[in-house]
């Protein structure tokens, strides 16, 4: 009986073949039956969207998912690279805090002792440099560049709003 | 900290796969991709016969690469610079090249990627179009 039932699919699997030349060849997979739909949906998607009459539809709407998959991972990229020059610059600064030391050590901190705490102006002025840049980079990584971009877009839209009602 | 510069890569892969395998999924065979020629794609589901995108994808890799060092901040150029300046001059106070391997991370990261853009001319090659659009910028 198993073998009957056996012959039965494999028949009923050969007749669907024969009704559907154009069937898929891949094989199904849990992974295929799960992208199957996303990919139906992403066809849908591009026939939905308002594309110009002499725009590809299907090319047009993957180049857009490919922008929009982009952009949406470029703030997060941005505050890595943020986040990266802070740690960067702290740790040039402690080289060079440590370096200092090396030299100095044992010295009073009075206000003489901080004027001849640099003897090599470039090593001061390279000092700082890294400080002044760490604070900036923390401050920034702190608020945020989005957050500093979006206050300044409304500072300036305030400001037009103002001058428009003057 | 240095897990942080690893959350760019891991959120890249994590939407590029996906993406990837959704598009390989919409190029299988029946659908209406087939009759959509774009550039010099003549068929979306069919890989580009001129090798113009390729090419063209291969060259944008190479510039992502080289544009690292060309978007250096001023300082780190300058410090770059004088590290390579005093590697040389000591090589060149020694007078004769040195014999002892060198590990260079640096370069060697920069070789291997743009080995592998070159390489991905290859690979785009033989791609679907459908792939093909989804590649420049990564």
């Amino acid at each position: 009986m198993l073998a009957r039932q056996a012959l039965r699919r494999n028949a009923l699997y050969q007749s669907r073949v024969l009704l559907r030349p154009n069937v898929s060849r891949q094989r199904r997979t849990y992974l295929t039956e799960i992208l199957a739909p996303m990919a139906n949906q992403v066809i849908d998607l591009s026939l939905a969207l308002p594309w110009p009459a002499d725009w590809p539809p299907y090319a047009s709407t993957i180049i857009l998912l490919a922008l929009i998959q982009r952009t949406a991972l470029l703030p997060i990229a941005l505050w890595v690279r943020r986040r990266t020059l802070v740690w960067y610059w702290e740790r040039k600064l402690k080289f060079l805090l440590v370096q200092e030391q090396v030299a100095h050590h044992g010295r009073r901190r009075t206000a003489r002792a901080q004027e001849e705490r640099w003897p090599n102006q470039r090593a001061r002025k390279e000092y700082c440099t890294c400080k002044g840049r760490v604070e900036r980079s923390r401050r920034e990584t702190k608020t945020g560049g989005l957050h500093r971009a979006s206050e300044r877009v409304a500072s300036r839209s305030s400001t037009h709003a103002l001058i428009a009602r003057t | 900290m240095r897990n942080t510069l690893f959350i760019p890569v891991a959120l890249n892969l994590a939407t590029f796969i996906p993406m990837s395998l959704i598009m390989l999924a919409i190029a299988m065979p029946p659908t209406p991709l087939d009759s959509e020629a774009f550039l010099t794609l003549t068929a979306l589901t069919h890989p580009d016969p001129s090798n113009i995108l390729p090419v063209v994808i291969g060259i944008m890799n190479f510039a992502n690469v080289d544009s690292h060092r060309w978007l250096m901040p001023p300082v780190r150029r300058e410090e770059v610079r004088q590290r390579e300046e005093a590697a040389a001059s000591a090589a060149a106070a020694t007078g004769k090249p040195e014999n002892r391997l060198q590990i260079k991370p640096a370069a060697m990261w920069g070789f291997g990627m743009r080995f592998l853009s070159v390489a991905r001319i290859v690979f785009a090659m033989y791609m679907p179009g459908v792939r093909l659009l989804c590649l420049p910028g990564l």
